[in-house]
């Protein structure tokens, strides 16, 4: 079965998402993201990174909506994404394709809004989180330890919506409506929460470490 | 039991039918947890999130996500083919090549002939008289 067959269009009647789902559980959804690429590094065939692509239409989509605020402006946007990822992608090798495409996709929204003459506070770009491996051979132990201790340095609103999010499980929406945050806030005070916390450990288990 | 341990695991990459599902608020408390941790752990995935959610009509995003799914498709497909007849277009003038020196050659070598034919046509008659 060719990719081709896997992208045919549904027929009228059938549902949503199965046009969708079909694409993402083809025959190719086992292969990783660097696999696929490694796949077009060694035939330059563009139908991997077809397949490799469909996998962040959604998310492309997305983050285009969040800066242009434009929904036509934000399917062109993800257009031109596709075609620059295509040819840059050709041109020299990308290790951590996820991270990439990210930065493309803000980078070309932000030009984008520059030539609209919009000012942007360009916030700082965090890929560290997806570039770095995952972490493995921490002590788990200690870490509870170290992660109590720096929880303190958190400033209050990260220390009560983190603490809400992981350990009592409860959603946005609920950390919302307890604390009076809106749901924009829950989310920025969760994701920089959790990256101080990270930056934090990480920084007293070099110094432990370093110690012993 | 969820402890402090679980703010520092990195979460699997989200499956985009579980994200549509969330946006369309068809997901139970705990899946929606999940998809959340993804967002806390992922700046790609929590700013497509806030995007997504300034979308009007929600259920338009999968058509949105078909149409450029399937533009996406042309464009590969037309490299593709732009590949295949520049392949085309190489090899035409090779074969146009190979045959203009062939030609060259032949008539290279009918020429070497005539003017061998013609001069020692011209010395025969000195050789009678002698």
């Amino acid at each position: 079965m060719t990719q081709q067959t896997l992208i045919n269009e549904p027929a009228v009647g059938q549902t949503k998402y199965l046009y969708f789902t079909q694409v993402n559980k083809g025959k190719y959804s086992d292969i990783t993201d660097q696999e696929l690429l490694e796949k077009f590094y060694a035939d330059s065939s563009n139908e991997w990174l077809g397949i490799l692509l469909q996998r962040y239409t959604l998310l492309l989509l997305g983050v285009c909506m969040k800066y242009l605020k434009n929904e036509e402006e934000a399917k062109d946007a993800v257009q031109q994404i596709f075609l620059k990822s295509i040819t840059e992608l050709g041109k020299y090798r990308v290790s951590y394709f996820k991270s990439w495409l990210y930065m493309v996709a803000k980078n070309h929204c932000l030009m984008k809004l520059r030539d609209k003459h919009i000012n942007v506070d360009i916030e700082k770009v965090h890929l560290a989180s997806e570039e770095q491996p995952k972490q493995e051979h921490l002590d788990k132990d200690k870490v509870l330890t170290v992660m109590e201790d720096c929880l303190q340095y958190l400033s209050e609103e990260q220390k009560q919506c983190v603490t809400l999010f992981y350990l009592q499980k409860k959603s946005y929406q609920e950390i919302a409506d307890d604390t009076g945050y809106t749901t924009l806030q829950v989310k920025s005070y969760i994701q920089n929460g959790k990256r101080n916390l990270k930056n934090l450990v990480e920084k007293k288990m070099k110094e432990s470490s370093a110690r012993s | 039991m969820p402890d402090l341990k679980d703010i520092l695991n990195e979460e699997d990459d989200p499956k985009n039918d579980e994200l549509l599902k969330y946006i369309h608020g068809d997901l139970s408390k705990d899946e929606q947890h999940e998809v959340e941790k993804q967002m806390a752990s992922s700046d790609f995935v929590s700013d497509a999130m806030e995007g997504l959610q300034q979308i009007r009509n929600k259920r338009s995003i999968d058509d949105y996500v078909d149409e450029l799914n399937r533009q996406l498709q042309k464009q590969v497909s037309a490299k593709k083919e732009r590949k295949e007849k520049r392949k085309l277009k190489d090899n035409r003038w090779i074969v146009i090549a190979v045959v203009i020196v062939l030609g060259l050659c032949i008539l290279g070598y009918a020429m070497i002939r005539y003017y061998e034919k013609n001069s020692g046509d011209r010395i025969a008659p000195t050789e009678q008289k002698d």
